[in-house]
């Protein structure tokens, strides 16, 4: 072999080499940190994959979310939907909601439900802790509260009481917040 | 409390006052002024009253719940001859006899007439004459109530210090302490201190 084709040949590994270190270091930057199994699909599938992946992980977190209250003295499962056999439960009105909405749409109203939370109360109870809100306000709120099914007062003592499907507006009010604040803030 | 050969009194009287005859935590009966009362006795002591009047029952049927309440107050106008036995008969009560005027301005023509509605109303919680074991005994504090319903039945309401029990057509409710129980057409709830049951119809 001449010392020309020598050098040639020469020249080609090299250029080979460093093709061989470009490919692996594309590779590297592609490849997920940390241990484990690696497949390098092509970019499309992965995609596909990876949106089918995410959809299925969201539902069955959704699905828990609905179905398994988890509180401080253990988990309750929720049944949803009507049972084997019975007609399908009957759609909610939608100025029913509305009403149930509209309760909750206040500041003032919020902030009751939020003290009834921790357990019943009277109106001079409540007129100490949220004293931003005038005597006969309150007591407009509470009517409001009270006309939408969200609490209940009794009538021998007097204390208002959040009632199950106001505890259960409440939560769901701040869920819907928190998940939005989350979204803004990403 | 066991009431033997019950009879009505035969005078009948008239509250000068508003009368509560009953008022816990969770139960309010008052009469106004101008009701119509007349005493049961058995044995020659007073031991009740039917009364007939204008009235007032308020029973907080709600059962709490660490996620909520369940039920509703039920508030009742009192405008039937009802009967009360227990300790009601052994307060002091602003009574003065009833005068013919009294007897005509709630519908009846006679004190016999008004005696008659009273004794149905006796009769139908158990009949006269007979021994009737009703419900109470032990600790003072005790009181039955028998309130006539749409449909002519007695809903009943026993008392006893911190229990009560209050059995209507339509609702069942237990009291004890911080236990309670509610059975009405949307719900089934047993509820005691951090745990309860709760089963909506």
């Amino acid at each position: 072999m001449s010392d020309e084709l020598k050098d040639e040949m020469r020249k080609l590994k090299e250029q080979i080499a460093a093709m061989k270190d470009q490919l692996k270091q594309m590779a590297d930057e592609q490849r997920p940190k940390g241990r484990g199994i690696y497949i390098d699909i092509p970019s499309p599938v992965r995609d596909y994959v990876e949106d089918a992946m995410q959809g299925v992980a969201e539902g069955v977190h959704g699905e828990l979310e609905r179905s398994i209250f988890i509180g401080p003295r253990g988990c309750r499962i929720m049944r949803h939907g009507p049972p084997e056999g019975e007609e399908p439960e009957e759609k909610v009105s939608f100025d029913k909601v509305a009403a149930v909405m509209s309760a909750l749409g206040h500041e003032h109203r919020l902030k009751i439900l939020s003290e009834l939370m921790s357990g019943g109360k009277y109106v001079n109870e409540l007129q100490e802790k949220l004293s931003e809100i005038t005597t006969s306000t309150l007591s407009s709120h509470l009517n409001v509260l009270e006309e939408a099914g969200l609490v209940v007062q009794e009538k021998v003592r007097g204390r208002y009481l959040v009632t199950i499907p106001g505890r259960t507006a409440y939560k769901m009010a701040r869920r819907v917040t928190r998940f939005l604040e989350m979204r803004d803030q990403e | 409390m066991i009431l033997q050969h019950y009879e009505l009194d035969d005078t009948v009287m008239r509250t000068t006052e508003p009368e509560v005859l009953l008022k816990t935590e969770k139960s309010l009966v008052e009469v106004d002024k101008d009701t119509l009362a007349v005493a049961v006795k058995s044995e020659g002591q007073p031991r009740g009253f039917v009364f007939q009047g204008k009235g007032r029952l308020v029973l907080d049927t709600i059962v709490e719940t660490d996620e909520g309440a369940i039920g509703e107050p039920i508030e009742r106008e009192l405008d039937k001859p009802f009967l009360v036995l227990g300790d009601v008969a052994k307060s002091d009560r602003s009574l003065t006899v009833a005068a013919k005027e009294d007897l005509e301005k709630a519908g009846y023509a006679d004190q016999k007439q008004f005696l008659e509605k009273a004794g149905s109303v006796l009769d139908r919680f158990g009949g006269r004459g007979k021994i009737n074991d009703c419900g109470c005994s032990g600790e003072g504090g005790n009181s039955v109530f028998a309130f006539q319903n749409e449909t002519g039945k007695l809903d009943l309401l026993v008392v006893s210090r911190s229990r009560l029990v209050y059995k209507a057509s339509d609702v069942i409710f237990v009291a004890d302490g911080d236990k309670t129980i509610l059975k009405n057409p949307r719900h089934i709830a047993l509820s005691k201190p951090h745990r309860y049951i709760t089963h909506c119809t």
